[in-house]
């Protein structure tokens, strides 16, 4: 039988002795009573069934000042021993987590003190679940013992966080590594390859090592985005940027218009090679840039090794200071220039500009494929830049085009019959501020040239002339053959009828995938007046649904008497063709129509399953686009 | 009927791991070599083959441990029927794509085993899981300020405030989004 009264001295005097730090004595007295709690402990296993009962009351106490001594003799693996034991006696033991955890964060082994502690937490959380206030603990202890893992996580750099069943566990912090530091240079240049301008430089403030490292990247930004109005000298700020890395994929130039000309020769001598310049010229002129291209063998040379090329400056009206520059970009694939004003010549040399322009040979442009000409200023006079554009075309011979896109205030029906003539593999023509006289004999220059297009635009702006002409029609004898090609259609404002829209449709072969119609004002969807010249003809949706079983994209943007009975009728027209299958973008913006019509568009019935609907302009409340959405019938929704 | 040889992976800490040769195979590396080993798939194998052939190919990758394999093998037995494109299209599509769905949850871990993921994808030539790790550490960069760059990362700010001005000043050139 234990000695309960040994027991009970061991603990009174232990401590004693404890608290006057004569710890080996304690340990001796500590030890003596722990030995007749084992007594205990062996005689009451025998007969004692309840685990609560096995060890004497004391013998947890008297394990845990023991443990207590041993840490303070220094004999830390005693120590450890008896928290164990404590712990393994008492799952619930907050004090032996407590002291496992101390022992071994003094042996360094913290990772494993976070473990102890964590499963100990763990298990007075199910505990206290379980038992509810049946178990009792020490809310200071267990408060304790909960900040003493948060010190150890933050120490580690572990979160803690709850997994499935509920467990709390450590999850290494979010926020622990360097991706910098931890992966190879050519992943980091893949992972910055596939970020924007702004998140490079971002990148670049973190840290010195990401400074130093994306600094030695050069491809690390290969198509710079500059500030617009660039200065002098945040262009000097660009070129310490880039120090060593000459090659830039692309380059996009609009400076401040006094720094234009200082920029230019900078970038020139800079060394810089780029293969793709886009730049807005508002103080150097043609003629300017041309004496520079003359002057600057460096600016020649990287204009000379340019592949596209975007220009837009202003131009004298009767020098030729534009041909000039052409002359240096004979090797260009890509050409855009659009003229932003057309300078008088100050003084009038009509004759020297004559002599000029008559140089006696071309530019020839082989490797040119696609070339945007933006010559038209808005104005209606048009007269300067007819000769201008004219002379254009009469110095730079093109004959590889498949990309030709004009604006111009009037277009010359011999320089673009021949234009067309040489370029008869065209697959795009777009043509912008053209007049419905125009369109008709471009379209048979067009089917002369036996050009098959795959992408036809037009665009016409003049209203005024429009309504001094009639309407587009009789292309009944035209031969449209050359449509039966074509993929893309758009139309813009043009005063094409209802009856040529559907020989065009007809003529496209059921071909077409893309179709756009914008306020073209004499096709009618519905009844309702129009247009003072219009004959009263309703567009026939039928024509459209039938002649198109390919449309991916159907743009019918601010169109005349498109309204809920028209949709209505498109969506029964669908349903009834069962095309077209593949339509996936859809802009019904700006029209008279409402929600109503969207629920016809997605009836039970309806094969539409749209990636994009564009209903801007429109009036249609906010549900029934969720609607529309939450149904699965589009994926995005613009309005 | 030829028995398939079976394929093996050992990885750095000594675990060994059976696999599906196309599943295997999506690592460009374990192809070659097997390419050196195996007759093509589906052709049957010489008959006069010797008796060590049919023992199982070992494939040892010092460089990935068990718990990244494990991950890197769930990835391949995804995607063993699914023959992927050739990588060679534009940087633009490339840059745009979104990150397939499956492979973002699949590659939502600690940021330690994406880069181990990551490493592995690298080493074992996995283009398009190696793809899908690098946008999705993009993602964690894409739209930040250095801060919360610094944040996301845990990294130390180790710039005084004026070198940190002068990086500002240096960047005046850039266009803001």
């Amino acid at each position: 039988m234990a000695n309960e009264n040994l027991i009970n001295k061991a603990v009174e005097i232990g401590t004693r002795e404890f608290q006057v730090q004569n710890y080996s004595r304690a340990l001796k007295i500590y030890t003596r009573g722990i030995e007749e709690c084992k007594i205990y402990y062996t005689e009451s296993e025998e007969h004692g069934r309840r685990r609560t009962n096995r060890y004497h009351s004391k013998y947890k106490a008297l394990l845990d000042c023991r443990a207590a001594c041993f840490g303070k003799l220094d004999r830390l693996d005693k120590s450890l021993e008896d928290s164990e034991t404590l712990i393994s006696l008492d799952h619930y033991s907050i004090k032996g987590y407590l002291r496992k955890g101390k022992i071994l964060c003094k042996t360094n082994r913290e990772r494993e003190a976070f473990e102890s502690i964590n499963d100990g937490i763990n298990v007075l959380r199910h505990g206290i679940f379980k038992y509810k206030s049946k178990l009792k603990i020490n809310k200071r202890l267990y408060t304790k013992m909960r900040n003493e893992r948060a010190r150890l996580a933050e120490h580690l750099g572990y979160e803690i966080v709850r997994d499935a069943d509920g467990k709390e566990t450590k999850k290494r912090k979010q926020s622990s590594s360097d991706p910098v530091v931890k992966l190879p240079v050519e992943i980091i240049m893949e992972v910055m390859s596939l970020l924007d301008q702004s998140d490079v430089l971002s990148a670049m403030a973190v840290s010195r090592q990401w400074h130093l490292l994306l600094t030695s990247i050069t491809e690390i930004v290969e198509c710079p985005t500059l500030k617009k109005r660039l200065t002098r000298e945040q262009f000097e700020k660009f070129l310490d940027f880039c120090h060593d890395r000459i090659h830039i994929k692309k380059l996009c130039l609009d400076c401040k218009p006094v720094d234009e000309i200082y920029i230019l020769t900078r970038l020139a001598n800079s060394g810089i090679v780029t293969e793709n310049l886009e730049i807005t010229l508002r103080n150097v002129t043609d003629e300017n840039l041309a004496k520079l291209l003359g002057q600057n063998v460096h600016a020649r040379e990287l204009f000379q090794s340019l592949r596209q090329l975007k220009l837009a400056l202003e131009v004298y009206d009767v020098e030729n200071g534009i041909n000039n520059i052409m002359a240096y970009l004979t090797r260009l694939e890509t050409l855009s220039i659009t003229v932003l004003n057309v300078r008088k010549s100050l003084t009038i040399r009509q004759g020297a500009s004559i002599n000029a322009v008559a140089r006696n040979y071309a530019n020839k442009f082989h490797k040119l494929s696609e070339l945007q000409l933006h010559f038209h200023l808005g104005d209606p006079k048009g007269q300067t830049n007819t000769s201008l554009y004219n002379n254009f075309f009469r110095m730079n011979h093109f004959s590889r085009l498949t990309d030709l896109e004009l604006n111009c205030s009037s277009y010359d029906r011999a320089s673009i019959k021949e234009l067309l003539e040489r370029n008869y593999s065209l697959k795009r023509l777009a043509l912008y501020s053209i007049s419905p006289n125009e369109i008709s004999w471009i379209f048979r220059a067009i089917s002369e040239a036996r050009i098959r297009l795959e992408t036809f635009e037009i665009q016409e702006v003049c209203t005024k002339r429009r309504q001094q002409e009639e309407p587009i029609e009789g292309q009944d004898e035209m031969d449209l053959s050359f449509l039966s090609e074509l993929k893309n259609l758009t139309l813009i404002k043009t005063s094409i009828t209802v009856r040529s829209l559907v020989q065009i449709l007809e003529a496209t072969n059921m071909q077409l995938q893309v179709l756009k119609l914008v306020e073209n004002d004499f096709i009618a969807f519905g009844p309702g007046p129009i247009h003072q010249f219009a004959p009263y003809v309703i567009f026939p949706l039928e024509q459209l649904v039938r002649n198109c079983p390919n449309l991916k994209s159907l743009s019918l943007m601010r169109c005349s008497n498109l309204d809920n009975a028209s949709i209505r009728m498109l969506s029964k027209l669908i349903e009834k063709y069962s095309q077209p299958r593949k339509l996936e973008r859809l802009d019904l913006s700006y029209n008279n129509i409402d929600g109503l019509a969207l629920v016809a568009l997605f009836g039970p019935n309806s094969l539409l399953r749209l990636r994009t609907l564009l209903v801007t302009g429109c009036d249609i409340s906010l549900e029934t686009l969720t609607y529309v959405k939450r149904k699965g019938f589009v994926e995005h929704i613009v309005m | 009927m030829s028995k398939e040889r079976q394929i093996v992976i050992i990885t750095s800490d000594g675990d060994r791991f059976t696999v599906e040769r196309k599943v295997a195979e999506k690592s460009i590396l374990i192809k070659n070599m097997l390419k050196n080993l195996l007759p093509p798939e589906g052709e049957e194998p010489d008959s006069d083959e010797d008796n060590e052939d049919n023992e199982p190919i070992e494939i040892p990758t010092q460089n990935v441990r068990s718990a990244v394999m494990k991950n890197i093998l769930e990835w391949c037995e995804h995607y063993k029927d699914y023959n992927f494109p050739d990588d060679e299209q534009d940087d633009d599509s490339k840059k745009s794509a979104p990150i397939d769905p499956w492979d973002s949850n699949f590659l939502n871990v600690d940021q330690e085993m994406l880069y181990e993921i990551i490493l592995a994808a690298n080493y074992l030539n996995i283009k398009p899981l190696l793809n899908a790790g690098c946008k999705v550490v993009a993602e964690m960069i894409r739209g930040k300020s250095p801060e919360e760059i610094r944040k996301t990362f845990n990294i130390v700010n180790d710039f005084t405030p004026e070198e940190e001005a002068a990086i500002r000043r240096e960047n005046e050139w850039a266009e803001d989004r």
